[in-house]
Formats: C-alpha cells, structure tokens, sequence
C-alpha cells in the first residue's frame, strides 16, 4: 500500500513565547476548541503539549501538501489525545477536502517530547477508491 | 506599510537574512521562515494593523512573501474600510 510521511521538530519554548506574547489569540487561531479544552487547564497553557500538537498538525500538512493557493487553518488540523497516551488527528471541512483531493485516507500520528523540543510523525494511507495525486 | 512589515519580519519571522534588505518577492520559507514562525507574523501584523486574517486568507500563498503579505494587508484593510 503506497504511504506518505510528515515530520516536524519544534521548540517547546517557541510555543511558549507565543503564548506570553498573543495569549488568547495565539491559542484560538491555531488550536480548536477541543485541544485548548485538552492542553488548557485552568487557564494555564501546557506548551509541552501545546508543541507537540503544533508539530502534529505541521506533519499532517506535510502529507497533505496543499497548494499555495489551498486554505488551510491550523484549527482544522486537530490532535487529539487519545486512551493508552496515544493521538488522533482529525480533519476539518477544509483538511478533509485536502486529503481527499490527494486521495488519502487514514492518517496515523506519533508524536514524542525530549530535550525542550517535541517532535511528530505522520503516516497518511492511501485510499483506494481514490487517485493518488503526486504534487 | 512596507517599512512596518519589514521590522515585523524582523521580529517575528526568525530568518536567516536580514529582512530590510530582502526582496519583495523572495519566498520567506526559502529564507528561513518556519510555520510556526509565520504564526507569529500573522498575529504581530493583526496587532500592528489593527486587522484579523480570515480563515479564507489561511493558506501558505498569503504570507510567501512580503509583497504577498502587503497585497494581503491591503485587502483586509480595504474591505474593512468598504
């Protein structure tokens, strides 16, 4: 079965600067209501997993390759924990037309934190019912 | 504008050369400019303009480069001044 992977490394203290810098806005542009609810607690950000996250959603992107052109709001690329310490990436509207317009379907994440940066893998299937698109 | 977006690029768009001397055109990824870094950018130029990108505008085009960004600036400020 024909596979795609994404990676990315971020800072964690990149993630925190953010938040001391945009605050609110930071947080409600690039993460949805779901993840604030899961790596928000108390009004205190967890930029560990808030780095994480973003570096989720960063590989999610690089096995979608959209266009220039494509809107794609980080909001819509959703990375969720899930039991047994494990994530989920869930596509929004947008996400979702991207995948399928490059006819992915199942996507896996991985994600693991060490040393102040936190780092993700994404591995996207193919469907089969769909064309490979090869940006 | 272009002087402010230069020195939010400064700030914010961690490049590897200066932004004062970059070209209009050139493409800021290629010039260092991470994702997350480009988060920065966009909501230092909301402050900076007193704007909010839509999520229309959220796409990797928009922020590519800084005449890019200029034509962006301009037609969120022109709708909201329509």
């Amino acid at each position: 079965m024909p596979l795609r992977a994404g990676i990315d490394l971020i800072a964690i203290d990149s993630v925190a600067a953010s938040v001391a810098e945009h605050g609110e806005s930071y947080l409600r542009r690039v993460f949805s209501g779901r993840e604030r609810s899961a790596y928000v607690r108390n009004g205190v950000a967890d930029s560990s997993a808030l780095a994480a996250c973003f570096a989720a959603k960063e590989a999610t992107i690089k096995v979608l390759r959209p266009t220039r052109a494509q809107v794609l709001p980080w909001s819509e690329l959703e990375v969720l924990p899930e039991p047994g310490g494990r994530y989920a990436v869930h596509l929004g509207e947008s996400a979702r037309a991207a995948a399928t317009a490059a006819g992915i379907g199942e996507l896996t994440v991985s994600i693991t934190r060490a040393d102040g940066c936190a780092a993700a893998v994404v591995i996207a299937g193919f469907r089969a019912d769909l064309p490979i698109m090869r940006p | 504008m272009t002087p402010d977006i230069r020195q939010i690029l400064k700030d914010h768009a961690r490049l590897s050369t200066d932004a004062a001397t970059l070209d209009a055109h050139t493409d800021l990824y290629q010039a260092g400019m991470t994702s997350h870094a480009s988060v920065n950018v966009m909501l230092a130029l909301e402050d900076a303009f007193d704007i909010e990108f839509p999520d229309s505008m959220l796409k990797r085009g928009v922020f590519e480069s800084i005449a890019a960004i200029e034509e962006a600036v301009s037609t969120i400020r022109d709708g909201a001044t329509a």
